[in-house]
Parts: C-alpha cells; sequence; structure tokens
C-alpha cells in the first residue's frame, strides 16, 4: 500500500532563490546583494539599478546605486523647508540615485567597514553619473517644458542651491542606505533599510 | 550677572566622584563650556524626592577629563583639602563666623523689608479701590459722563507693574537705606550653610592637584560631539551612552542617541536596527563613532579626538 501513496513533493523555492542558484554566485556578499537589489526591484519598485560588478567589491562589501522612482527615500529638514517656502513638491524633482550597501545579521561589521564604503562612495557616485549620461539623458527627464516659467525658474534655483549645500553640507553631508537582511534561521526575506549619513546630521522631525 | 569665577575651578574628588559644590561655577560651566554634569543633591529631610535636585553636581569622569584638559578645572582631592580646616586660626575662623551673620542678617533683611512691602502694596490697593468705587457711585449719582472712563483704565494697570518690578528689585531697593528697612528691626539673622569651603580654607596649591581623570574608551567621540557645540548627557535613561543636544537641554531636545565603538571593534547588525528604532521611535538620530587611532598610536588623547568619524543612522521608513 506504502507505494501507492504520493511522496510529499517540496514546494518550489522562492524567485529570489532559484534566481541566486541559477546564477551561482561565488560569494556570499554577491548572493546578499541579488536578494537586497531583487527586494528594492519587486517590492520598493526601484528602477535604473546597476548592479555589482566584481570591481565594487571593496573588504567584502558590494555598493551599488539604483534610482528611487516611486519617492525620495531621504529629505533633509532644511531643504524640506526650503521646498515648502518655494512651493516645490516633492514630484517636481528629478529622480535622485540613493546608494545601498547590502548587509547580512551576523557579517562582522565595524566604523572600519563604514568609513571604507563612505570613502568609496564619490568614486561610486561618478561611476553612476557617467553610467546615467552614457544611457539616454532625454527620457529621464519629467516633461520640463509642460512646467510653467515660474515654476521652472524656482526648480533652477533649487538645484543651484542644492549644488552649493553640497559644498557647505547645509543639507546633510553624502549618505547612503544600509540594506540588513535577516537570514538567520533561513530568515523571512525582510530586508529593513537605514539612511546612514557621514557626520553628525540632524534627525528628521518625522 | 555673568560671574566670572577664578580659573581654574576645584572639581571636588569625593571616592571616585567628581562633584562640584559651588552654584557659581556650576552655572558658569554650563553657559561657557557646554557642560551640565547632573544635580545629585537632595533634601535631607526628604531623601526619598527626586524629581528636583539640587547641588552637588556630579560631573562624568568624561566631562571633567574636558575641563582639565582645556585648563578651566583642576581636580582636588576632598579629604586632604579639608585637612586644613584642624588648622585653620581662631581669628580667620571668628571673621569667617562674623561674616556668615552678616550674610544671614542682610537675607533676613531683604525678606522683612519684601514683606513690608507686600503689605503697603496690599494696602495701598485696597484704598484704590474703595476710592474707585467711590467715585463710581459719585459718578452715576451725578450724570452719565465719558471722560473718567479712559483715565481709570490708565490708571490701574501702573499699581500691578510696580509691584511685580518690586519683587525683582527687592534686592537693589534694601541695599539702599529705605524708610521701611528702619522702621523694622532686624528679627535675627538667617542661618547660613555655605555650599563651598573655600573662604575660608585657601585655594589649593596647584602641586596638590590630582592628575587628570581616567575616561572610558568612549571619550574621542564625546570631545569630538562637545568640540562641534553640542551639549552630552549621560545616555543611560534612554538607552545609548549619551545624548547629544544642539543647545543648552533646557531649551532643546535631543538630536542624536550616541554610542561609541572602537574602530575594529565588530559591530552586530541588529544593534544598528535596535538602535536605529529606538532613535527613530523618538525622533532622534543614532549616532556611532569613534576614534580612527588607537591610544598607543598617539600622543595624547587629545590627538585621537582629530581622528574621530561619526555616522548617524535613521530609519529609512521602507
Amino acid at each position: 500500500m506504502a507505494n501507492t501513496q504520493e511522496a510529499t513533493k517540496r514546494p518550489n523555492a522562492s524567485a529570489i532563490t532559484e534566481h541566486i542558484a541559477k546564477k551561482g554566485y561565488d560569494s556570499p556578499h554577491l548572493a546578499t546583494s541579488a536578494q537586497v537589489q531583487h527586494n528594492l526591484e519587486h517590492q520598493h519598485l526601484w528602477t535604473s539599478i546597476i548592479g555589482d560588478t566584481p570591481a565594487n567589491h571593496h573588504e567584502n562589501q558590494s555598493l551599488y546605486s539604483p534610482a528611487t522612482p516611486p519617492h525620495r527615500v531621504y529629505t533633509h529638514p532644511d531643504e524640506q523647508l526650503y521646498m515648502l517656502e518655494n512651493g516645490i513638491r516633492e514630484d517636481d524633482l528629478k529622480p535622485e540615485r540613493m546608494f545601498v550597501v547590502p548587509t547580512t545579521q551576523g557579517q562582522p561589521w565595524s566604523l572600519r567597514h563604514m568609513a571604507a564604503v563612505f570613502d568609496r562612495l564619490p568614486e561610486f557616485k561618478q561611476k553612476a553619473e557617467e553610467h546615467d549620461r552614457s544611457v539616454d539623458a532625454t527620457s529621464m527627464q519629467p516633461g520640463a517644458e509642460s512646467l510653467d516659467p515660474e515654476k521652472a525658474e524656482k526648480l533652477a534655483q533649487y538645484y543651484d542651491k542644492k549644488e552649493k549645500t553640497r559644498v557647505t553640507k547645509e543639507w546633510g553631508t553624502q549618505r547612503c542606505l544600509l540594506a540588513m537582511v535577516d537570514k538567520g534561521m533561513g530568515g523571512d526575506g525582510t530586508v529593513a533599510y537605514y539612511v546612514v549619513h557621514e557626520g553628525e546630521v540632524k534627525p528628521r522631525q518625522n | 550677572m555673568d560671574f566670572q569665577p577664578d580659573l581654574p575651578i576645584p572639581i571636588s574628588y569625593v571616592s571616585g566622584r567628581y562633584l562640584l559644590f559651588s552654584i557659581d561655577a556650576v552655572t558658569y560651566l554650563r553657559r561657557e563650556h557646554h557642560i551640565c554634569g547632573v544635580l545629585i543633591g537632595t533634601l535631607p529631610q526628604i531623601p526619598q524626592q527626586n524629581v528636583f535636585l539640587g547641588l552637588p553636581l556630579e560631573l562624568m569622569p568624561e566631562e571633567a577629563r574636558l575641563l582639565v584638559d582645556k585648563g578651566v578645572a583642576c581636580i582636588v582631592d576632598e579629604a586632604k583639602a579639608h585637612d586644613g580646616m584642624n588648622t585653620l586660626l581662631e581669628e580667620d575662623r571668628r571673621r569667617y563666623l562674623r561674616d556668615l551673620e552678616s550674610q544671614g542678617l542682610h537675607v533676613s533683611r531683604i525678606q522683612s523689608d519684601r514683606k513690608e512691602r507686600n503689605r503697603e502694596q496690599t494696602l495701598k490697593k485696597l484704598e484704590e479701590k474703595k476710592a474707585k468705587a467711590k467715585a463710581k457711585a459719585n459718578a452715576s449719582a451725578a450724570a452719565v459722563q465719558t471722560p473718567t472712563v479712559p483715565e481709570e483704565a490708565t490708571s490701574t494697570p501702573s499699581p500691578k507693574d510696580a509691584a511685580i518690578v518690586d519683587i525683582f528689585n527687592a534686592e537693589d531697593r534694601s541695599s539702599s537705606p529705605s524708610t521701611a528697612t528702619t522702621s523694622m528691626p532686624p528679627q535675627g539673622a538667617v542661618a547660613i550653610t555655605p555650599a563651598t569651603s573655600y573662604p575660608p580654607l585657601p585655594t589649593p596649591p596647584p602641586s596638590s592637584h590630582l592628575s587628570a581623570p581616567a575616561v572610558p574608551p568612549s571619550y574621542p567621540l564625546f570631545a569630538h560631539l562637545h568640540s562641534k557645540g553640542y551639549f552630552l548627557s549621560p545616555g543611560l535613561r534612554f538607552g545609548c551612552q549619551y545624548m547629544a543636544y544642539p543647545g543648552d537641554p533646557l531649551r532643546f531636545h535631543s538630536h542624536f542617541l550616541v554610542v561609541s565603538y572602537d574602530w575594529d571593534q565588530n559591530i552586530d547588525i541588529m544593534d544598528l536596527v535596535v538602535g536605529g528604532r529606538l532613535g527613530t521611535g523618538v525622533k532622534k538620530g543614532f549616532l556611532i563613532g569613534g576614534a580612527q587611532k588607537g591610544i598607543d598610536e598617539v600622543d595624547s588623547e587629545a590627538d585621537r579626538v582629530d581622528t574621530v568619524r561619526a555616522f548617524s543612522l535613521e530609519w529609512a521608513g521602507m
């Protein structure tokens, strides 16, 4: 009788597990990156993700840099105030690239790692900008010609100001997104995201 | 008003704690050097009430060290310094007691003066009220006339204003002999308990100062944040090492929960989530940091402060 009963079939692995298995990453960090990338792309609907390449590796870390179409991840409180005063809404602005650092629980992590990430950030920023320029730049513009001239003027001022604050650090220092994957006990696919700033940046009042 | 104490300010070292007993020193350090410390004094009769604490002020070793390094303060072994109390000259002792008594008399004079003035003011107000009532009665009896109304409106608030000003100026008034003080005999001096013992005792010589306090490994980050203008207070109550306020804690909410790590100390990713969560829950940032160089790589702690790097974390909301 026993041989007539069908053996219980194991359910299929999740899409991300299958994806990782198929790719056969040679380093667990790459697999973590893939998981975070997958999460960003399909759960948070980020686009134009520049995936990691082996060249991006540094001290067991991989950095990559996607754009954030649904909404901005971070707006400095002073920047927010400026936007409010000038009637600029978040939707008016160009999407901003955010750099993501994938980590996983139990991974060795220290201030040295954190500092290394920020030291390499300008380099990655430059790379990402070059990449963006090579991609058709006109498609990125959110219908600039449909804006009324007053708004366009305000936006131009905003971008000028933004460029200046990059040096003065009025609107925050360079920042990245720390993605933390829980892999303990197999993990539940949750990824926690934290914005990390270099130095002391006052918190948002949310 | 701004009191300038003689520098360096002596910090009393009593059984492992760094204490300040002079209110002038406490306010000066808070105002000029952004050092707040923690008030730990209770009332001897009601030691359980710990909502409002008073002198002495306890300083963290980090705070004491910072002040010593800046040359603003020095550490004095309190037990040794008070040996001098036994050898105090009889004449000095008597002069000191007389000084205390005259201070007490001064206080009691101010108090009785104020009482007398309040009484006078109340009487005056009563009289005014009576007069007003009479005037009103007269006015209504005579006819309906308008010009009295604005006059009343201007005259009524002035005695009130005067009363407020008088209370705050009580000291100035009492110093100049007024009729009220001469008429009131002082009813005995108020007993004064001085918080410091430096008027009778000589200021300790620099040779007797203790060396700079030993500090925990988090000192470089503490000094780094302090140099950026932050007010720091102990963070045990809030689940971190230090709280960093952008200005005086009485005026500002804090910006950061601060935790210090050594440069190569392993940080559990979960600790970052825990700190980030805690901070975001109370509208603060979670700040981690530490000195890049170890103490054996540089000459002094001060050099390490320059190599501090800090990172602030906030929940991304996704």
